[in-house]
């Protein structure tokens, strides 16, 4: 064996102990769902947490029958859903204008929006909290969607990536007659075909497991999405893990499946604006 | 209806650079106006202001006689080709063509129509569904050229459309372009800083340097009179040979001495500061035996089919011709066009003729002066 191939082999070796440290906390939790009960604390020391003996389908049916989950599925995909999309339009939009647009304080804005980048959520929560119930916001989809429309994170995204086209598309379609808005929508759009799916996915993730503040501006089931209902699972005996997990594979599901679906788009998105994990 | 008419125009960029300075030009209906200058010298800034692209920071710009200075590019009726083509990626060559004319909300029925006529005037029938990354150099130059056409504009613009073809290619298209201006007879401002194509396809040639017009004239013109030593040594491959003009006293005045050859009297205007002569001021001695002879050795010889082009040890250091009036060594090999029936080969001594009628003169500034009064 030469050195080049044991280099290699060393290489993959480190990757695939990675790999399986990330990889771990997820099979543990979908092959969790389908064990039985009484097996799944008891093994989770050892290499059986991995590969379930015995199949059940036991603890869906009771997650079914203990909280109405396509409700809570319709809530978090409405939610999201529009999130995204208009979130998609917004910061786009917002992110050519800073790109590309000559306008008199734009270096303030941008500045702003990178000052943003740094605020955690956490710390506005409470003034949001006060400022939309004074609105009468409570307790509704609106109030969960509209605060995050407007993500510096997705502006700054979109500006790098738009910063990257080449700006010769967009004035050849100046002078073959398109105004702004038509050289946005006609030309650049479908060229950041990736930034967008970036954008898109990077949004879902963070948001889909949203906890806080549907909390903090909701109550009852009405309104509420799915994280908000793993919480039944904790907080009304008895605490069975089984439902949590299949409850939780349930929850990772749709965000998985999206990811798989659109990785190449994400992948050349992510290299495109030069961001990291 | 497309004249163009540039009046003190100035451009200065944010970063500081001053790339267009008090330029005034006027160019004609269906005139084909070359703008030539070496990389960095504003002619693409200046066809980037026609096309509304960029601002300028004074000055005026009119189209058909109309001031557009304050008109966005979709409302001035210019038409752009870039150098990189910037053909829509995601558009079939169909969709390049007729996106223009959707914009200008033509009919459905015209658009095709449109659309057919430049494909067939360009030989893109069989192109129309294949996208910009399936075509070639030549092929996507022609669908830019395409979509320039289709909307029938006042004016077309021009940035570098060659550079990104090779040799064989340029020729050809070089050809397709000058015809196609003259079928069509649309007002046209073509950048290059090849002056090649600046000879070949301009009714005139404005020369510019550092963001200042130098000279505006047909080509020939330029080439015979050139008006400075810029625009003498920028013009003409291989360029002209410049040197300071050195006297010899005699009896009758000073007489222009290059190396130990005695060539000329100066004009009656001025004492000249410098000199130049064209590679082709040169002959063999036998053709015109009754000119003045100098002798040198040739240095490098490239053959050029019917003619060679023959780099001859200076007899006196010249110019550099990028950059004339900077001191320095500059350039030690004179260019001699001969023709190629009798090769020369590099080391040999050459005893040629040398035409003083061929002399152009230039004063301590740089500006030409009038020939030939003796």
């Amino acid at each position: 064996m030469t050195r080049r191939t044991l280099a290699a082999l060393a290489r993959h070796a480190a990757l695939a102990a990675l790999a399986v440290v990330f990889l771990a906390p997820v099979l543990f939790l979908i092959v969790g769902g389908f064990k039985p009960q009484g097996r799944i604390l008891t093994e989770a020391g050892s290499w059986r947490a991995f590969f379930p003996a015995q199949v059940t389908l036991q603890n869906y049916r009771e997650v079914f029958a203990r909280v109405s989950f396509g409700h809570f599925l319709l809530n978090s995909l409405l939610i999201n859903a529009v999130m995204v999309a208009c979130g998609l339009i917004v910061n786009s939009l917002a992110a050519y204008a800073l790109a590309r647009l000559r306008w008199a304080g734009r270096s303030l804005a941008m500045g702003l929006v990178l000052a943003m980048l740094v605020i955690p959520f956490e710390s506005i929560a409470v003034p949001l909290f006060y400022g939309l119930s004074a609105l009468g916001w409570r307790n509704d989809y609106s109030v969960q969607i509209v605060p995050f429309i407007a993500n510096p994170l997705s502006i700054w995204l979109f500006y790098v990536f738009f910063l990257g086209l080449p700006r010769e598309f967009e004035e050849a379609a100046r002078v073959d007659g398109a105004g702004v808005l038509r050289t946005f929508f006609g030309i650049v759009v479908p060229n950041a075909r990736a930034a967008f799916a970036t954008v898109a996915i990077v949004t879902l993730l963070f948001y889909w497991g949203m906890y806080l503040w549907p909390l903090l501006m909701t109550a009852g089931p009405r309104v509420r999405p799915l994280p908000l209902a793993i919480a039944t699972f904790y907080t009304l005996p008895p605490l069975r893990w089984g439902d949590i997990l299949a409850f939780g594979t349930m929850m990772v599901a749709p965000v998985l499946v999206l990811f798989v679906a659109f990785q190449r788009w994400f992948v050349r998105g992510v290299a495109a604006t030069g961001i990291k994990g | 209806m497309g004249a163009v008419k540039l009046d003190g125009l100035d451009l200065r960029y944010p970063d500081g650079t001053h790339a267009v300075r008090d330029l005034s030009l006027a160019v004609d209906d269906g005139e084909f106006m070359v703008l030539l200058g070496p990389s960095g010298c504003g002619k693409s800034s200046l066809l980037r202001l026609v096309a509304g692209l960029e601002a300028p920071g004074a000055g005026e710009i009119r189209i058909g006689g109309e001031r557009v200075n304050d008109r966005p590019p979709q409302r001035r009726d210019v038409a752009m080709v870039f150098q990189n083509y910037a053909l829509y990626p995601h558009m079939s060559v169909r969709g390049n063509l007729a996106f223009p004319l959707r914009m200008h909300r033509l009919r459905r029925a015209e658009i095709e129509r449109r659309v057919d006529e430049a494909a067939r005037a360009l030989g893109l029938g069989a192109l129309l569904d294949r996208r910009p990354a399936e075509l070639s150099g030549g092929q996507r130059q022609r669908v830019a050229m395409g979509r320039a056409m289709v909307r029938e504009p006042s004016v077309f613009l021009m940035d570098e459309p060659l550079s990104n073809l090779d040799a064989r290619m340029r020729m050809q298209v070089r050809g397709e372009i000058a015809e196609l201006q003259r079928r069509l007879g649309t007002t046209t401002l073509y950048v290059t800083h090849d002056q090649v194509e600046a000879m070949s396809l301009g009714h005139r040639v404005a020369v510019l340097r550092a963001g200042a017009l130098q000279q505006v004239g047909p080509p020939m013109l330029l080439y015979e009179r050139p008006v400075n030593l810029f625009v003498a040594g920028f013009l003409g491959a291989p360029p002209m040979n410049l040197f300071r003009a050195e006297w010899a006293e005699e009896g009758a005045g000073p007489i222009l001495r290059l190396g130990t050859v005695r060539l000329a009297p100066p004009p009656a205007s001025a004492l000249p500061t410098f000199a130049g002569l064209r590679p082709e001021a040169f002959h063999r001695t036998e053709q015109r035996p009754e000119l003045p002879r100098i002798e040198m050795r040739a240095a490098v010889v490239e053959r050029l089919g019917p003619e060679q082009v023959v780099l001859f040890d200076a007899p006196a250091p010249l110019l550099d011709p990028e950059y004339p009036e900077a001191a320095g060594p500059g350039v030690r090999r004179m260019a001699v066009r001969l023709p190629a029936d009798r090769p020369v080969a590099p080391g040999e001594r050459v005893t040629l003729a040398l035409d003083p009628a061929r002399l152009h003169w230039f004063d301590a500034a740089g500006h030409a002066l009038e020939p030939g009064a003796r």
